[in-house]
């Protein structure tokens, strides 16, 4: 199962880069978005699902993709120069880091023994535990998210609108 | 719920900002044209209250004695060390932008918020050993000064210093989380301190997982104080940026990361000595390519601001030679350093804004001759420079002195000696301003440009340039009360590094 929602999520995000048609590219994200739902669920924890699913996949993509459609540039504008030295470089530097995750992660004793002491199912996350996890444990990261929601906001309102 | 004394007392020096920077937002919806010169008054005294008010509030818990808490946020003496510096630079910020955003047009309340909310991000990042929390207060304080570089948009180039500013820091943000995440995977919990007595039991302090992640960890905090190689950024932003927020990003983000960084690595991840260790042989690296490439680039700057970047690239270097020496004594240094840089930094790009000089004109032909015009700045001028290059009787010396003193007494001497030459070569390129503002007399065409615009009158800029002079003749003539009445007490009673 775990291989299975990786993969979507992983294909989803190259999909995503490589893809030419804009409007392709968000719906290779919404694959990759349902990918990480999947992933939620198998951590026992469905209400993180949910809120991916209905928040991504249903409200911010539907806002991205109505901003391409609006736009109406479907196709990406071309680069003006190809760099075909950079693109292998950095084509070699990925799998290097790639091989040298994979090398970390299978060398790494404490997660062989997370394997062995994590194996029995974690007990699932419900709406109400949610609820006073972020309000008994982590008050003040919660407010101070709403603070960085606001400052980003003003922000963006700040470097955009017409009429300051 | 209701909310203990002591729990109201660590919030507060938080949210007064926090209230001071809603409070200008609403003010700045108005458009009526007669009113806007009031609104704005309104608006920057609004400011200067709510920072004062939380700078007031900050003494008060200092001299009380008391640290209090609030969940994850631990209002300790560290942290009300750190909540003074910021409040202190914040002022002087706001002081200088008033005169400045007057020159480029650009008078808007938003900017403001956006610097009063950047810094309570500084306050909640320098005072949490909770990864969740350090990483919120890290967004909060950034993503604020990305919106701020960019703010002059009549200036086609501050769009891009924003742009590259903040893709790189998002690209630093994302690898800071991943270390932590690590880290939490590792030990199953989000508190720092907690995490590395958890992993030294369980014998993982040097899984190559863990490496990974305190790896990452470091690197979002050397891109905040732009230590080489991850300084790239600080020119073009600097650049773009208005000069105050300039010289807030170059002060307060490199403050506040340094003293994160002091909490987090040597405060909380002492158990995990072998991992200590390791960073240590990394950061002694950097620092030493920091300070070599900070000071040689700023030699060939035209421009006034990016030598100023490239110097503050290089006092990230001696900061971090601090770091290497890894002795109470020599964090003590770094401390007052910070403080002796907060002033010296803040006035130079003040002295930009005093002078009256915006948008391109910030190099050094525009400066030439402007010292005898305005002998009171050039004299302030003077103080910065000599102490930004570590001339004896001012406060940059003792600062850099109580670093290197620290390095030769842990066996460190080549990188001492290293450091004395790096600030050798970088008294070139301060005294060079120097040249420029006393010796050098000002082109033909500048004096027909300058009789031709009104005289430059920047009072509030003035004095804040006034008051950083002072604090840097008083850090050169009052530093051991300074070391021991603040930073000292701010690392024994807040951190408990030194018994």
């Amino acid at each position: 199962m775990f291989i299975t929602f990786a993969l979507i999520t992983l294909l989803g995000a190259l999909g995503m880069l490589l893809q030419k048609n804009v409007v392709v590219a968000g719906l290779c994200m919404v694959a990759a978005f349902f990918g990480v739902a999947g992933l939620f669920v198998l951590l026992a924890n469905p209400v993180a699902a949910a809120l991916q699913i209905i928040v991504y996949t249903g409200a911010i993509m539907v806002l991205v993709l109505f901003v391409i459609m609006m736009l109406n540039s479907h196709e990406e504008e071309k680069a003006q120069v190809s760099h075909p030295v950079q693109r292998w470089l950095s084509v070699t530097l990925i799998a290097a880091l790639a091989f040298g995750a994979v090398k970390l992660v299978l060398g790494s004793k404490g997660l062989t023994a997370l394997a062995v002491t994590g194996a029995e199912m974690p007990q699932a996350m419900t709406l109400q535990k949610i609820g006073t996890t972020l309000f008994a444990d982590h008050l003040l990261g919660f407010e101070v998210a709403g603070l960085v929601l606001l400052a980003a906001m003003i922000g963006a309102v700040a470097l955009t609108k017409r009429n300051l | 719920m209701s909310l203990t004394p002591s729990q109201w007392a660590a919030l507060l020096p938080l949210l007064i900002p926090v209230f001071g920077a809603c409070v200008i937002v609403i003010m700045s919806l108005d458009t009526d044209q007669a009113t806007t010169k009031w609104i704005r008054g309104a608006m920057y005294g609004t400011a200067l209250l709510a920072v004062a008010g939380s700078f007031w509030y900050l003494t008060d818990l200092w001299k009380a004695g008391s640290q209090p808490a609030f969940f994850q946020l631990h209002m300790d003496r560290l942290a009300q060390f750190t909540g003074i510096f910021v409040m202190v630079a914040a002022a002087l910020t706001v002081l200088q932008s008033w005169d400045h955003f007057h020159q480029e047009g650009w008078v808007k309340g938003e900017t403001l918020a956006l610097l009063l909310f950047s810094a309570v991000g500084m306050m909640l990042f320098a005072s949490t050993t909770h990864f969740v929390t350090l990483f919120l207060g890290l967004e909060l304080f950034s993503i604020p000064l990305y919106a701020l570089v960019g703010t002059v948009r009549a200036r086609s180039e501050s769009a891009e210093g924003g742009m590259k500013y903040f893709l790189t820091g998002a690209v630093a943000s994302s690898c800071f989380l991943m270390g932590g995440v690590l880290i939490y995977g590792l030990s199953g919990t989000f508190d720092l301190a907690a995490a590395a007595s958890i992993l030294t039991v369980k014998g993982l302090a040097l899984d190559p997982l863990v490496l990974v992640g305190a790896a990452l960890m470091l690197l979002g905090f050397l891109f905040k104080v732009s230590a080489v190689p991850f300084h790239q950024w600080t020119p073009d932003a600097y650049e773009a940026a208005p000069h105050p927020i300039a010289g807030f990003m170059s002060v307060a983000t490199k403050g506040v990361a340094f003293i994160a960084l002091l909490r987090v690595f040597p405060g909380s991840f002492a158990p995990l000595g072998a991992l200590g260790m390791k960073m240590q042989a990394v950061v002694a690296i950097l620092a030493v390519a920091t300070l070599v490439l900070g000071n040689l680039t700023a030699l060939v700057q035209s421009n006034v601001k990016r030598m100023l970047a490239y110097s503050s690239i290089s006092h990230a270097g001696y900061l971090l030679l601090g770091f290497v020496a890894g002795t109470p004594a020599a964090y003590t240094g770094v401390l007052f350093y910070l403080v002796i840089y907060l002033a010296m930094n803040m006035g130079a790009f003040g002295l930009l804004t005093a002078f009256g000089l915006v948008g391109e004109h910030t190099t050094f032909e525009d400066l030439r001759g402007l010292g005898w015009k305005r002998p009171a700045m050039g004299f302030a001028a003077a103080v910065f420079m000599l102490s930004l290059a570590g001339i004896p009787p001012l406060g940059g010396f003792y600062g850099k002195y109580m670093i290197f003193r620290e390095l030769v007494g842990t066996g460190h001497v080549g990188l001492a000696i290293l450091g004395v030459l790096a600030s050798l070569v970088s008294a070139y390129y301060y005294l060079r301003l120097l040249v420029a503002l006393f010796l050098q007399a000002p082109s033909a065409e500048a004096e027909r440009l300058a009789s031709d615009r009104p005289a430059v009158h920047a009072p509030l800029a003035g004095a804040a340039v006034l008051v950083c002079a002072v604090i840097v003749l008083a850090g050169g003539f009052l530093q051991y009360a300074l070391v021991d009445g603040f930073a000292k007490r701010a690392l024994v009673e807040g951190l408990g590094l030194l018994r």
